[in-house]
Parts: C-alpha cells; structure tokens; sequence
C-alpha cells in the first residue's frame, strides 16, 4: 500500500515537473533592456536619458510581454538634469518603477527568422501612479536562438500627471520618444 | 590700501563662484567607486525588507552605496547575481576571474526591487579585493 502510494507520487511528480518544463520553455528573458527616452528641444541642451538594465520577459507562446524599469537607473548626461527628473518629476521615491504589461498581436514564434518583421503591440503603461494605453509597431527577429525586439513610441508628460513649471516649459519638448531595445534569452 | 581690498575681495568672490560652480552647477556625476559604503550587509539583508515591503527602510537603501556579501549563482559578461537575489551591474567588464560558487564582495549603488525578476539591483559596482 505504501509502495502505490509512493509511486504515485512520484508519477503526480513527473507529470507536474514536465508540465512545468512546458510553461518554462516558452518564456524569454532580458536582464539587461535599454530602454531611452527624449524630450530634447532645439537650441536647448538635451533632456535625454537610458536604462540599459531594464528587465524583461516575453512568453512566446502567448505573445504576453512585460517589462519593468526602475526609475532610479535611468541616467542623464547631467546630473543635475537626472536630480530634477527624479525630485521634481517623477518623484522617484514614491513610484520606484515603471511597468510595461502587454502583448504581441497575431504573434507566431515559429514565423520569426534573421530579418527584422514588424509586429503590432498594445498594452499599457504605468508611470508616477498612472496607466496608459500604447500601441506601437515593434520590429523583431531571431537569430541563434535569440530574440532581438527594438522599437518607439511616444507619449507625453501629461499623460501621467506629471507638470513641468513654466520656467523650463520650452526646453522640455511636448513629446517624449521612448525607444526600446530587447534581447531575449530563453530562460 | 583700498585697491589690496578690492583685489582680495574679487579674488573671495572668484573663488566662491569657482566653488559654487563645481559643486553645485557643472551637472558632474557621483563616483561611487570612490565613495565609501554607507550600508554594509550580507544579501539576504539586503533583499528582506524590499521583499517584504518595509518601505520605511527600503526609503534609506536607495540611492545609497551598499557592500554587499554574497554568493555568485550566475555571471554574463559585466552582470554578477549574488544568492539568486541581488542583480550587480559592473562598472566594468569582469577582469577577475570569478566563477559560480565565489563568495565576494561588491560595492555599488541600490537603484532599487525589481519584481519581475524578484532581485534587489545595483549598478555602478565594483568587485573588492579580498581582506
């Protein structure tokens, strides 16, 4: 009696560990995402900064994608300009971090080859406390079992509450352009 | 009399701007290589309260230069995690060789709790030699 119950165990155990292995296969990871963004006005110095450790995961199975930013590594030439940014824009202290959640639409791995394919993503993100849908064409492709996504979009500071003072309004542009850049290992 | 005045008072003020200027205006970045650790713990001490959430500490960590003691489970290229739970960014590229299963030492500043990846980050580091 103890043997079955032992043995199925151990079968309950296979099975879950193979099932496991399924959902793990499918995930794509990027510990190291460059993700730059930049209000630059001209004739003004330029309002621009990176990340360039940026997570990100992409499950290619369900073409969902995630990334997470943390506010403090993006860095200014300035640092005085990255101060501000983190004091009085985007109040880094309260909100640590931005996330991206979304997903690739019409997506197929198995269609991914070495030249650059554009691909449709919508999702949202959240930044100072607030979410806004994006949509944007990201161009990706595979070469040796990696996957590379770069890709932009725009958005503004109203859009999440964040207020530039007068005093500076015509050296931050309007538009924000955020440029992403992935590359996927299979975790 | 009245003109050494003069000149010693433009020089004070020339100074002064010098100061003001390099302090507080020329945008230069932070060197955390060259500043000392303000917090000094092993890994786990690290990643519990951000983990856990205790923001009044997690508010003190970040931004801070932190020592931090651990052992490497994973290196690609300038990236080292210590104990599955702090993600070091390097200054450099890795000199050293260092393997999977090292106990070291690193300085660098805490940018912050990433869960996605359930990591405390540091970037700016450095590895210190061993006492």
């Amino acid at each position: 009696m103890k043997k079955h119950i032992v043995k199925i165990g151990l079968t309950f155990a296979l099975i879950f560990g193979i099932l496991q292995c399924g959902i793990a296969q499918t995930k794509y990871v990027d510990r190291k995402g460059v993700v730059q963004f930049e209000a630059s006005e001209k004739l003004f110095e330029e309002v621009k900064a990176a990340n360039k450790s940026v997570s990100a995961v992409l499950d290619v199975q369900t073409g969902q994608i995630a990334a997470l930013s943390l506010i403090k590594g993006f860095h200014f030439k300035n640092s005085l300009m990255e101060e501000h940014f983190n004091e009085n824009y985007i109040e880094s202290e309260k909100y640590p971090k931005s996330v991206f959640k979304g997903n690739l639409n019409d997506f197929d791995v198995a269609k991914l080859n070495e030249n650059w394919q554009e691909v449709g993503v919508d999702g949202k993100l959240k930044l100072h406390g607030k979410e806004k849908q994006i949509h944007l064409n990201a161009m990706l492709k595979m070469v040796d079992g990696l996957i590379f996504m770069k890709g932009s979009f725009i958005v503004a500071p109203s859009d999440f509450n964040i207020e530039i003072p007068k005093l500076v309004r015509n050296k931050i542009a309007k538009e924000v352009t955020v440029t992403l850049n992935f590359e996927f290992t299979k975790k | 009399m009245n003109k050494k005045r003069v000149l010693i008072s433009a020089v004070l003020l020339l100074l002064s701007l010098i100061i003001v200027y390099v302090f507080f205006l020329s945008g230069k970045h932070r060197v955390i290589a060259n500043e000392d650790a303000t917090i000094v713990l092993k890994s786990d001490k690290l990643y519990a309260p951000f983990k856990n959430n205790q923001s009044a500490i997690t508010a003190k960590y970040i931004d801070q230069v932190a020592q931090v003691q651990g052992l490497i489970t994973s290196i690609s290229k300038n990236t080292i995690e210590l104990d599955n739970i702090i993600q070091v960014d390097l200054n450099n590229d890795l000199k050293t060789n260092l393997e999977k299963g090292n106990v070291i030492t690193i300085k660098g500043r805490c940018v912050g709790y990433d869960d996605l990846f359930d990591v405390v980050k540091i970037d700016q580091a450095i590895v210190l030699p061993k006492e």
